[in-house]
């Protein structure tokens, strides 16, 4: 606390030395310097139609900063609070708005401007977790993604104003988006598997759920009318975490996948065969955590490279001939009058490349504000997301466990003692309270296993103590997956009851949990405990023993046991009997899901 | 971690070693090996028995490796064999006797005989077993990892001179100016005179970033002072048909069917890599088939499971029993050379990770295997077993499996004769059993090399390419068949 009232102390000292970067505030004083220290942290970037200034939605600041493209100087930051995860403009003949998605309240934020002064107009509200939204080409159609609640939605814009039409439930939680030029699909992509859809955008229809070879899906765009981009990670569950296998991308790969959105259509088909990978990176060089994805109107072509700061530019033909460097985690990019826009999560700032010269012309970096020094928590999300922590750069700990959650995958490291059987990598999501940790449950701190971890899996350097510190205490703060409305509207769905026979069927299921026996290695609150226990699955090198993963969150997990062997939920009893003594009826088996599903 | 590694075996398949300054070129030990090595006597030589008993797949019985390797003994120690030695030692059963039995042997065991005695003693113990001392199995893995830190050239002795047979293009050596044909008079200021390979090999080595001053010369040249800075070599493992400049392949059989020729010289941790580089090339220049020529070389067992995943999206690749477990590998969904068509290269000597990689491509339909029978080579994995004082031993720790379980096998004496002369007799569908244990080529190329006239050129490479170009060509056909169609 006393470092951090200093840290505090010493950045208002060092912003009244600078001039406070936004002018437009009539706060005073006081409120430049508020802004001036602010974490900002911004995660998406629009233009306006012109190409004259440049919006940033700040995450943590709860602020619009607004950017001059031509002086490339902040001129604006409008406070708008909450959580922004999203920004977009959008145009109603002379008159435009900024529309701001807010993941804190679950809201779309309208802001229209008088004069040079932009305010929050309207709020409406969409489903819970947003963190994707798009805008059709017309300008009339907004879709936004709802993480946790599974959630395509759609609004109309109109006369600036928007309004909800529709909400589609998925089987995945999304994130990307993107839509077909010709604006008839909307491509919808797993924030956390390889999972995609392309949805009618005209009846929200869902068409056929395709599973393509990767995960970790940080970027899509179309080249064309018949081809998609897909950025995204391919961990290997045959590779071991060795030093040669991690150092020759044999363990995780970092990709630019091109799809024929035929392919998406296809009824039957795997995606397998459909997908041609160009690889980012090299060996000594690699590209962890690629991202967004621009196209732009020559066919040229820049991914960021999120966890290693630089963004690759080349094209299809020739391949992702260049690397500028940006700032600390680019996680959204414009492309704008042949310049690029970047937006540096962790520096709070934004770089412009120029883009048909990068090259030769150095990047021009404008910064958004000062930061105040980082809580540990802070600087430990910033190493979480830091593929630099790996050898060669190229994993971060984001790689498998995505948002903190996780792909999904497999991968055959040593936590478990031995190469030869691929893990399942586990959910952070609460991981603070859910000790000891790894598989076999040998690690007895969760700085033992972050350090384990990158230097064992990641191969990386050994973290400074602060360093794994840092990582720890940004861990302890990562809460559970919340137990939404909308997840219960899903499980309604599933289970084909209304909301009061779902409490019944929840309350029965609990009751069988108990019953059953589960509570005895699923111990609530967290729904694990710290032996380990033989359930009678034993792994390819003879591991029989393993700590039971908490049930928090269990409705989030595509794969269950060590190994994934049941890749759902009901297979876990239905197909493997776990710790059952007879199989379970019918009803009870609906009834014990339904309660595991609200954990 | 290095713990681990020493509980479990690491299990690959002994590396088919390229030559880069390699100290297994040279021929006898090194006064240097003499003196780091704890002596040779009867508890060492009991130690490497019970190694083969414990971890060998289908080791002899210990009676018989102590037998084999007294005979030797005697024979070291150019003593006649006794008469009753055979009885005496297969009435001794437990270890400790047989130690009290070779303790009071009239002939000595010492390292002056070691090699003589572990070549008897391995005579009998299946998958060509051998002894590998610290130094080696050190340089072994860094080459393995393609990881070797030196200069980058391959040496030999020409009229007791060192001479550089070939400079790697991927190494130190090259950019600095050494070049293939140079003799190395002084290494460091010490001329080489009168120095055997090995120690001139221990010389060259260093430090990753050290520096070493070399004086060479051209023959009929003037000598001429380098030096070279240490560091990783670079060795390609995929090759392509021929080189036309330093570290650049053609790999187009010719330009107009657009037919690729891969040749696999070892399998690495770095094969993977490079074949999505190359493939990421060819298929940007239209390719419209590609021949893997998996003939020659070896490699870790590992390496070519990766390898066979870069191939084939889903099904068994094969499986691995060792003696307490029985992996099976799967294909993990994505691969390269999407819609192009792969051929497959073997040959008589293609040795085990080859056939089980052919095996692999042939049972998912992935790939036309061309070529002939592999019978030469036992189908062993083998894997190191650290033993005390640094020694490694390579051992047949494991048998290797097709997708469908059918173990990978050695052609029997029966089948090798009939492969002999009508060779197509094996083809599939025309045996019951015993084919599922050994690959058959589904286009094979009989003996002698060109069969209709190709002169001077690979027969094998040359089917290859014709069965891809020209989809007629039909495959399992019969010898007849075969010169026929092509």
């Amino acid at each position: 606390m006393r470092n951090h009232l200093a840290a505090v102390v010493v950045s208002l000292l060092s912003s009244l030395a600078t001039a406070p970067t936004s002018g437009a505030h009539d706060g005073g004083d006081m409120e430049d310097l508020r802004q001036a220290t602010l974490l900002r942290r911004p995660v998406a970037l629009i233009c306006n139609e012109a190409g004259s200034k440049l919006f940033t939605a700040n995450r943590d600041s709860g602020t619009v900063s607004v950017v001059d493209c031509d002086s490339l100087e902040v001129i604006d930051e409008i406070d708008v609070g909450g959580q922004p995860a999203d920004i977009l403009v959008v145009k109603d003949g002379k008159r435009d708005a900024i529309i701001v998605l807010d993941t804190a309240n679950n809201q779309l934020l309208v802001l229209r401007r008088r004069g040079d002064v932009w305010t929050v107009s309207s709020r409406v509200a969409v489903a819970d977790s947003p963190v994707r939204c798009i805008a059709n080409q017309a300008g009339n159609r907004l879709y936004v993604a709802s993480l946790w609640s599974r959630a395509i939605s759609v609004f109309k814009i109109e006369d600036l104003r928007v309004s909800p039409i529709a909400t589609t439930r998925l089987p995945f939680e999304p994130r990307e988006l993107c839509l077909s030029s010709d604006g008839k699909h909307l491509v919808v992509a797993s924030a956390f598997s390889g999972q995609v859809v392309a949805i009618g955008t005209e009846n929200l229809k869902p068409g056929i759920f395709k599973s393509i070879p990767c995960h970790n899906i940080r970027g899509m765009a179309f080249n064309g009318a018949d081809e998609l981009l897909i950025a995204c990670q391919k961990l290997n569950p045959i590779a071991h975490s060795t030093r040669d296998d991690v150092h020759w991308g044999n363990m995780i790969s970092n990709l630019l996948l091109r799809v024929p959105l035929e392919k998406l259509h296809e009824a039957s088909g795997s995606m397998d065969a459909s997908c041609i990978a160009m690889q980012l990176g090299e060996p000594g060089n690699a590209a962890g955590d690629p991202g967004r994805i621009v196209v732009g109107p020559s066919g040229e072509l820049a991914v960021l490279l999120s966890g290693v700061q630089e963004v690759a530019i080349g094209d299809l033909q020739h391949g992702m001939t260049h690397r500028a460097q940006v700032g600390k985690r680019p996680i959204a990019a414009i492309g704008q009058g042949g310049r690029l826009f970047v937006a540096n999560q962790f520096s709070d700032s934004v770089t412009v490349i120029d883009w048909a010269d990068s090259k030769s012309n150095s990047p021009v970096t404008v910064s958004l504000g000062q930061q105040p020094i980082l809580t540990e928590a802070q600087f430990g999300e910033q190493l979480f997301y830091d593929s630099r922590m790996a050898l060669d750069g190229w994993m971060s700990c984001h790689s498998c466990h995505t948002e903190g959650h996780t792909n999904g995958q497999r991968n055959d490291n040593l936590s478990d003692g031995s190469f030869g059987d691929a893990k399942q990598v586990l959910s952070l999501l609460g991981v603070g309270e859910t000790g000891p940790w790894g598989w076999n449950g040998s690690v007895k701190t969760l700085k033992d296993q972050v350090v384990s971890s990158i230097e064992n899996t990641m191969r990386g350097s050994s973290p400074t103590e602060a360093q794994a510190d840092a990582i720890v205490a940004y861990l302890e703060q990562l809460p559970a997956p919340p137990r939404t409305a909308d997840a219960n509207q899903w499980a309604a769905q599933e289970t084909d009851s209304n909301a009061a026979g779902l409490t019944d069927l929840r309350v029965h299921g609990q009751q069988l949990f108990r019953s059953l026996k589960c509570v005895r290695c699923h111990v609530p609150p967290t729904f694990t405990s710290a032996e380990v226990y033989d359930v009678g699955v034993s792994d390819a090198v003879g591991n029989v023993q393993f700590n039971p993963p908490s049930l928090r969150g269990v409705n989030f997990r595509r794969a269950f046991f060590h190994d994934g062997r049941a890749s759902d939920l009901k297979d876990v009893f239905s197909r493997h009997q776990h710790q059952l003594a007879q199989p379970l009826q019918e009803e009870d088996h609906a009834a014990l899901i339904a309660y595991l599903r609200s954990l | 971690m290095q713990i681990l590694y020493c509980s479990r075996m690491m299990i690959f398949l002994y590396l088919g070693l390229l030559l880069v300054v390699s100290p297994t070129a040279t021929a006898p030990a090194s006064e240097n090996e003499a003196t780091q090595k704890s002596n040779f006597d009867a508890v060492h030589f009991m130690a490497i028995v019970e190694t083969i008993l414990e971890h060998h797949i289908v080791p002899p019985t210990r009676q018989q490796m102590v037998l084999d390797g007294v005979k030797a003994l005697y024979a070291a120690h150019g003593q006649p064999i006794p008469a009753r030695l055979s009885k005496e030692i297969s009435e001794l059963a437990s270890l400790e006797a047989l130690t009290d039995y070779l303790l009071t042997l009239p002939v000595q065991f010492n390292e002056d005989v070691k090699p003589t005695v572990l070549q008897g003693m391995f005579e009998n113990v299946p998958g060509v077993p051998r002894l590998i001392d610290a130094e080696e199995a050190r340089v072994q893995e860094s080459l393995q990892a393609n990881r070797y830190v030196g200069i980058g050239i391959a040496l030999t002795m020409t009229a007791d001179v060192p001479q550089i047979s070939s400079v790697m293009h991927g190494g130190p050596g090259y950019p600095a100016g050494v070049k293939a044909e140079d003799f190395i008079l002084e290494i460091d200021g010490q001329p080489t005179t009168g120095k055997d390979l090995g120690s001139v090999v221990q010389e060259l080595r260093g430090d990753e970033g050290t520096a070493v001053s070399l004086l060479l010369q051209q023959p009929n040249d003037s000598a001429r002072p380098i030096t070279v800075v240490r560091g990783v070599t670079f060795i390609p493992t995929i090759e392509g048909l021929n080189e036309v400049s330093p570290g650049q392949w053609n790999y187009f059989a010719d330009r107009e069917s657009k037919i690729a020729v891969l040749r696999i010289k070892q399998f690495g941790p770095s094969t993977v890599h490079e074949l999505k580089k190359i493939e990421s090339q060819l298929r940007s220049e239209n390719a419209t088939g590609i021949v893997l020529d998996l003939r020659e070389g070896g490699g870790r067992l590992h390496d070519v499971v990766l390898f066979a995943d870069q191939l084939l999206d889903d099904g068994a690749i094969g499986e691995v029993q060792t003696l307490d477990s029985n992996s099976i590998h799967q294909a993990q969904p994505g691969s390269l050379f999407q819609r192009i068509p792969i051929a497959a290269l073997v040959d008589v000597h293609s040795g085990p990770d080859r056939v089980f990689l052919a095996a692999a491509l042939q049972d998912s339909k992935r790939a036309k295997i061309v070529g002939r029978v592999p019978i030469t080579q036992e189908m062993f994995v083998r894997g190191y077993v650290d033993l005390a004082d640094g020694e490694r031993m390579l051992l047949a720790t494991g048998l290797l499996k097709r997708g469908d379980g059918n173990i990978l096998q050695r052609p029997s004496q029966r089948e090798r004769s009939l492969l002999t002369s009508p060779v197509v007799a094996l083809a599939p569908g025309k045996h019951e059993g015993p084919t599922r244990s050994i690959v058959i080529p589904d286009l094979v190329v009989p003996y002698p090399a060109n069969p209709d006239g190709i002169e001077g050129r690979d027969a094998v490479v040359e089917m290859a390419v014709r069965m891809l170009a020209d989809k007629t060509i039909e495959v399992n056909p019969t010898p007849q068949d075969a010169s026929e169609s092509s």
